[in-house]
């Protein structure tokens, strides 16, 4: 893979998804992860290790542009850890799927979906554990893994459903992403 | 039958030497644990 040009993508997708967030955002809280988007596309196509590092270079910056709210006496604070460890299991799931999923619109689509409830239930998990006895007991303020659990659902039908058109345009974009084991035959989706 | 109309590839690894794949394998592991420490103890 051409990592300038993930990286300018990456930019890109990271400056519309901040941009955009008053615009995309619903309910005030249900909002889509474009960048989790991005990461699937590229390991529908990518190899195993370049897969596994794109996922924890945009699981981080995920980490990065969502800082947890903090409630009383704490500020709201950057996590670095949920998201990317999320996003790296997400895509060794993602890896897995490829074998069953088509490379077409719906297959990735499809991949999508099942990453972003990996990825969802990694970070509530992440947070769970810190309020549990053992082994840090540091329980988050106002943390619900219900709540969580229920808004992030939603996100991840939101995601969804916008990896629909994500998709389509990043597949016009294959190419220039130089894929190692594009062929030369192989380019846009499989229709079937 | 046509080349062009066959989409499976044959392979889904790049050709790198086996002490790349080690290190890129163990860099990605070692990095992944240190994440999972720091989000719990940080």
């Amino acid at each position: 893979m051409r990592w300038i040009f993930f990286l300018i993508v990456t930019y890109l997708t990271l400056s519309i998804q901040s941009g955009l967030s008053s615009l995309l955002v619903i309910n005030n809280d249900v909002t889509p992860s474009l960048l989790l988007i991005l990461g699937v596309f590229v390991s529908v196509y990518a190899p195993q290790t370049t897969t596994l590092w794109a996922m924890l270079l945009l699981g981080v910056l995920t980490d990065l542009m969502y800082p947890i709210q903090g409630a009383g006496p704490v500020s709201d604070f950057v996590l670095v850890g949920p998201n990317a460890v999320g996003f790296m299991i997400g895509g060794w799931a993602a890896l897995q799927l490829r074998g069953i999923f088509r490379r077409s619109i719906p297959g990735i689509v499809a991949t999508v979906l099942v990453v972003c409830f990996f990825v969802e239930l990694v970070v509530v998990a992440a947070m769970t554990v810190r309020g549990l006895p053992w082994p840090v007991a540091q329980p988050l303020e106002g943390w619900s893994a219900a709540d969580e659990l229920v808004r992030r659902f939603w996100c991840m039908l939101y995601t969804t459903l916008l990896s629909i058109p994500v998709i389509y345009l990043l597949g016009g974009l294959q190419r220039l992403f130089h894929f190692d084991t594009s062929r030369s035959g192989q380019s846009g989706y499989v229709l079937r | 039958m046509n080349e062009s109309q066959d989409t499976t590839p044959q392979s889904w690894q790049p050709n790198r030497g086996p002490v790349a794949k080690i290190v890129a394998w163990l860099l990605l592991i070692l990095i992944f644990a240190g994440l999972l420490v720091m989000m719990i103890y940080e």
